[in-house]
């Protein structure tokens, strides 16, 4: 399928939709952004009319959003005959549906890389809720969204990621870094390391609990969090003990929930950063571009339908 | 490698590739018949009549065959007409004929007109006699004239005698198709 140069990406998250055209060649250059409330986009005709202004039913969408039901997997794939890997990553797939007793749309890539002590390669796969998935695709399809792509939303953050450490001598690239996306009804922690993500879990818990205000709210909210955070970090430094783990950075809506961040900074053992303090490592992106509310939505325009 | 897609296939549109070769299979599809049924039928349905006309000729014969036929009929009819002008001229030749203008030089002369002799070489006849006078003379060459079984009609020599009678010599050239002329005078 060939990509225009011009592309729309759309982060459906539970809170708002943002949104933000850019062109992607030969710099990638915002040509808008916006956030669209979930009010408005269930009640007045105001979205349509914006998508329209904005002229971006001719555009190729990338869409991300966020849920539950999405399973990351590393599949060890036995054999040399690429030939029978979709086989295998179906097998393993269905194993999943049966398990779960849910149907999934998934997708899978190739890792380059071979195991060294037996030359296994690895699919990194990705599923999701076949209804979830096309309940969302509709709804960017009523919305008017010509789409191209669903985008796993861990790894369009994963891109920005990149992108940082490239520009950022602060984070070295052979550095491990813990993933927080603070969401409105659901939290994601991983680890990033390079090109890869270890063990995303989705916490069901998001900042939409913090709108009383008390105390005892942000302990609730926090704790599950906090939890997931230290069994991850410890998990992943048993697992990979050569490799640094220094930085957290959180991203997402529940950045802004006040406290939050502090709170977290007291109770993990690694430093947190909000990735809008990256910010001026990224000169494309326009001064009033929030990098924790479009983090997500910037890693989708940064989708490639063939890397290199 | 390519970045993960969760999007399913039924919701992809087509590539501009797959496009192409639709239109492309469509534009084959449609040209087709009026490539094969305008062009392709004809020249085939061409050859094949022109191998049954060869065929044909080699089962019937050469063209050359027909054509000495041709000229063999064409010498026999040419023979066929040159015998009947022959039999024409016999026909012209022939007593009858004779009989036929000897009746017209009777039968133009006047009363008290008479003729002593009658010559003729084929294409001339000269008719020698005489006549009580001049007026009736005059009204016999008037009677041949008329008559239009000659070209020409000419006085050649009148001997005046003593009583107005009077001796004459007729030449009376071109004899006419006897029987046209009779038929024209019926």
């Amino acid at each position: 399928m060939a990509f225009s140069r011009k592309v729309l990406a759309l982060d459906m998250g539970n809170h708002s939709y943002k949104i933000i055209a850019a062109v992607k060649e030969p710099d990638i250059r915002i040509l808008h952004y916006g956030i669209l409330p979930w009010e408005e986009i269930n009640g007045t005709g105001t979205p349509v009319r914006l998508i329209r202004k904005w002229q971006y039913r001719s555009m190729n969408t990338v869409l991300s959003f966020h849920h539950t039901s999405m399973v990351i997997r590393e599949i060890k794939l036995k054999g040399e005959e690429e030939s029978r890997f979709p086989g295998l990553v179906w097998e393993e797939m269905n194993r999943y549906q049966t398990d779960l007793n849910e149907k999934f749309d998934y997708d899978y890539l190739l890792l380059p890389e071979r195991d060294r002590q037996n030359g296994q390669r690895t699919a990194l796969a990705a599923a999701v809720s076949r209804s979830v998935n096309r309940e969302y695709i509709d709804r960017a399809i009523r919305l008017g969204f010509h789409l191209t792509a669903v985008d796993v939303q861990i790894y369009a953050v994963l891109r920005v990621f990149r992108c940082l450490m490239n520009r950022c001598r602060e984070l070295p690239s052979h550095s491990a870094y813990l993933m927080l996306d603070l969401g409105y009804d659901n939290t994601t922690v991983a680890i990033a390391y390079r090109e890869r993500i270890f063990a995303p879990r989705v916490i069901p818990v998001g900042c939409r609990c913090l709108e009383g205000g008390s105390a005892d709210l942000m302990e609730g909210y926090l704790i599950p969090i906090l939890r997931s955070c230290s069994s991850l970090i410890d998990t992943f430094t048993y697992s990979h003990a050569g490799i640094p783990l220094q930085q957290a950075i959180a991203y997402g809506g529940g950045v802004y929930a006040g406290g939050v961040c502090s709170a977290m900074q007291d109770q993990i053992s690694v430093k947190l950063s909000d990735m809008n303090e990256f910010r001026n490592y990224f000169p494309e992106i326009p001064s009033g571009m929030d990098l924790n509310l479009y983090g997500n939505c910037l890693g989708s325009v940064l989708w490639k339908e063939n890397t290199e | 490698m390519k970045d993960l897609n969760l999007l399913p296939q039924e919701y992809q549109g087509k590539s501009p590739a797959g496009h192409w070769f639709v239109l492309f299979l469509i534009l084959c599809l449609s040209v087709w018949p009026i490539v094969n049924y305008g062009f392709l039928k004809p020249l085939r349905t061409r050859s094949e009549k022109k191998q049954m006309l060869a065929s044909a000729r080699a089962q019937t014969g050469q063209p050359s065959v027909l054509e000495k036929d041709y000229e063999q009929q064409q010498a026999k009819l040419e023979e066929w007409q040159d015998r009947i002008s022959a039999f024409h001229e016999m026909e012209e030749e022939a007593p009858q004929s004779w009989r036929n203008r000897c009746d017209v030089l009777m039968d133009s002369l006047p009363h008290g007109v008479s003729i002593q002799e009658i010559t003729c070489d084929g294409t001339t006849v000269v008719v020698s006699g005489s006549s009580p006078d001049e007026v009736l003379l005059a009204e016999y060459l008037r009677n041949l004239k008329d008559s239009g079984f000659f070209s020409e009609v000419r006085m050649e020599r009148i001997l005046y005698r003593d009583n107005k009678e009077v001796a004459f010599h007729l030449y009376l050239y071109g004899i006419l198709d006897f029987r046209k002329t009779k038929e024209e005078t019926s």
